[in-house]
């Protein structure tokens, strides 16, 4: 199919090849479009949120305080008359931020080990793999929740815990597709012309994993601001006034009964963007996995 | 032969260590190559050619083990070496070209940016240089419009075409010895003819050795000045390429020679009866043996050595040769 498709069009640029792939993803069915929608949207209202937003996210109105969802304010107001719209746009962008660094930190120690521990085998692979059953055998979410309050309840420790919490599966990962690389002549012939182990796996084999490792992490989009607003909600990330969804919703829980639209907005702010990372990962995990059989384990044309 | 060999293997003993037992490979293989020379190692399928060629390189399977013997590599001995100092060889110094071109290629990556990956692995240029480098050198084995090749996956490429970039890597460098295992067997004919002939031009442009493995005969005489005949990890027989032809002493190089099929030839096709030994067991007395239709009783007990047969160029490891 591959090799079809370049003796149609030899001339494929790789953008215009990028805008035909996605175009074949959203094709596949209207969950894909549903979650791509859901995370472009995202990402523009974390990225713009700040110009869109019509307050500033901190600021106090103490004569306007749990106010309902009016013109003035679209999400209500909360117990010190901040505007929710406001701090629900400022969140996004808190939550962007802060699984991007927790999945760039985990993914580039994770996937960088792995495969190292792949490609040397022997005593390296053995040390690295039982560091990884250490983390792994600890329930993640309250490894991270006590790595957390160790270092002391903030977002940035947070962060850190999360990013311990989540590199050994990218280690697993990136390690099981180097296992069956490593034995392809072309590691032999990278070796022949002179290349050392940090060389094939920087140079060769990274990009060989590489669209699996993206398609985990666009599944661990979603689980990483989950966990980030659920370790909030604890107390153990965001402090006040920072306006992250969880720590939101710890602040309106107990005004559920009289101001319904507190806790609500973040909170559904928190779950559709999950359900739009997550709909999106498992759309392209589905998409790409016959092709992996082509790019990774197999031969292609 | 030159009198200063730029690679002399002498001896060279292989073992891989396997749940089975111990298989023994190569057993005292010896050959030199001078410099610029074109020399061919030829045998069948598990005759020790490629076991050979990756000891040489120092990248056996770890189940491998070099047991004895010397590779001197321009009066360097290279099985003595530190893994860092042997990587400093490796494609610089003596390069290798696998046999199959698509499988020695990594299908993610650009064409340009292997060739790219093969200089950087041993000079310090950077992505822009070494990409122009690349394109000169597409341009050098013939693939047209290289500036545009270079953007290339492995799978857009024809096999021959393949071969070529493995061949322009292999040679951009500018090594003194390549090691070509069956570069062409993976290939429709008439492409071989043309990488053949591409091969042959490099190497003897750039002063390059070539230790061509094969066990095509056929491409053996075009291609090399002096053949050495391998059988179960043995060398069988070592002469000038013309001369083996002409007067081969080895009843397995006769062989050989007889079952390869000729247009217009009368007589039938003479397969070598029975297969190859296992080689699970310790060598005793000469692996063809059992083949053989000129065994004598000394064949069981001993193998005989590789000693001049009729002049000092023309070596030859039986108790009872074929008269020439």
């Amino acid at each position: 199919m591959i090799a079809e498709q370049v003796a149609a069009e030899p001339e494929t640029t790789g953008g215009r090849r990028a805008l035909r792939a996605t175009r074949r993803f959203l094709g596949v069915s209207w969950l894909n479009v549903l979650g791509a929608a859901i995370v472009v949207l995202v990402l523009f209202l974390a990225v713009l949120g700040r110009g869109i937003a019509p307050h500033d996210p901190n600021e106090l109105d103490l004569a306007a305080t749990l106010q309902g969802p009016a013109a003035a304010h679209w999400f209500g107001t909360d117990n010190l008359g901040r505007d929710l719209f406001s701090r629900v746009l400022a969140g996004a962008r808190i939550s962007i931020e802060v699984a991007v660094i927790i999945l760039f930190l985990s993914v580039a120690f994770g996937t960088l080990l792995g495969i190292v521990s792949g490609l040397v085998g022997g005593l390296v692979d053995e040390i690295i793999m039982r560091i990884t059953d250490l983390f792994l055998a600890f329930p993640a979410f309250i490894l991270a929740a006590a790595i957390a309050a160790t270092l002391g309840p903030s977002l940035n420790h947070t962060v850190l815990a999360l990013a311990v919490v989540f590199w050994p599966w990218y280690t697993r990962l990136a390690r099981g597709q180097v296992l069956s690389l490593r034995e392809r002549e072309f590691v032999l012939a990278a070796r022949v012309a002179g290349a050392g182990t940090m060389r094939i796996a920087t140079g060769h084999l990274v990009r060989n994993v590489l669209p699996i490792i993206i398609v985990q992490v666009s599944l661990d989009v979603g689980y990483a601001i989950l966990a980030t607003s659920a370790l909030s909600f604890l107390g153990l990330g965001a402090q006040p006034p920072t306006p992250e969804w969880g720590a939101i919703i710890t602040d309106g829980r107990s005004y559920i009964q009289t101001a319904w639209w507190f806790p609500t907005f973040p909170g559904l702010a928190l779950a559709v963007t999950v359900l739009g990372f997550n709909l999106l990962g498992d759309g392209l995990r589905d998409w790409i996995d016959p092709r992996l059989r082509g790019s990774l384990g197999g031969v292609e044309g | 032969m030159n009198a200063e060999p730029v690679l002399s293997v002498r001896e060279l003993v292989v073992r891989f260590a396997t749940d089975a037992g111990t298989v023994h490979a190569v057993n005292g293989v010896t050959f030199d190559v001078g410099a610029g020379d074109a020399i061919g190692l030829v045998g069948e399928s598990g005759s020790g050619k490629t076991v050979t060629s990756l000891a040489v390189m120092r990248l056996l399977p770890k189940a491998g083990r070099i047991v004895s013997g010397e590779v001197v590599f321009r009066g360097k001995e290279l099985t003595t070496l530190s893994e860092h100092e042997m990587r400093g060889l490796r494609g610089k110094e003596i390069s290798m070209v696998l046999q199959d071109p698509l499988s020695s290629l990594n299908p993610v990556l650009t064409i340009g940016e292997q060739i790219a990956e093969a200089i950087r692995a041993h000079e310090d240029v950077g992505r822009r240089a070494a990409r122009e480098r690349a394109a000169e050198l597409l341009g050098s084995v013939g693939i047209p419009g290289a500036g545009d090749q270079l953007e290339r996956f492995p799978h857009q490429f024809s096999g021959g075409m393949r071969q070529r970039v493995m061949i322009a890597t292999a040679l951009v460098l500018h090594p003194k010895v390549l090691i070509a295992d069956e570069p062409t067997t993976a290939l429709d004919v008439t492409v071989q003819a043309q990488v053949l002939e591409l091969l042959h031009e490099l190497t003897k442009e750039l002063g390059t050795a070539i230790v061509l493995i094969s066990h095509d005969l056929g491409i053996m005489a075009r291609m090399t000045r002096r053949i050495t005949v391998m059988y179960a990890g043995f060398v069988m027989e070592s002469a000038p390429t013309v001369e083996l032809f002409a007067r081969p002493r080895h009843p397995y190089t006769v062989g050989l020679l007889g079952s390869i099929p000729r247009a217009g030839a009368d007589g039938e096709l003479r397969p070598i009866e029975g297969a190859p030994p296992d080689l699970e067991r310790a060598p005793v007395g000469c692996p063809f043996e059992p083949r053989c239709a000129r065994r004598i009783a000394a064949c069981r007990e001993t193998m005989p050595p590789l000693v001049p047969a009729a002049d000092a160029s023309h070596l030859v490891a039986c108790h009872n040769p074929v008269p020439s």
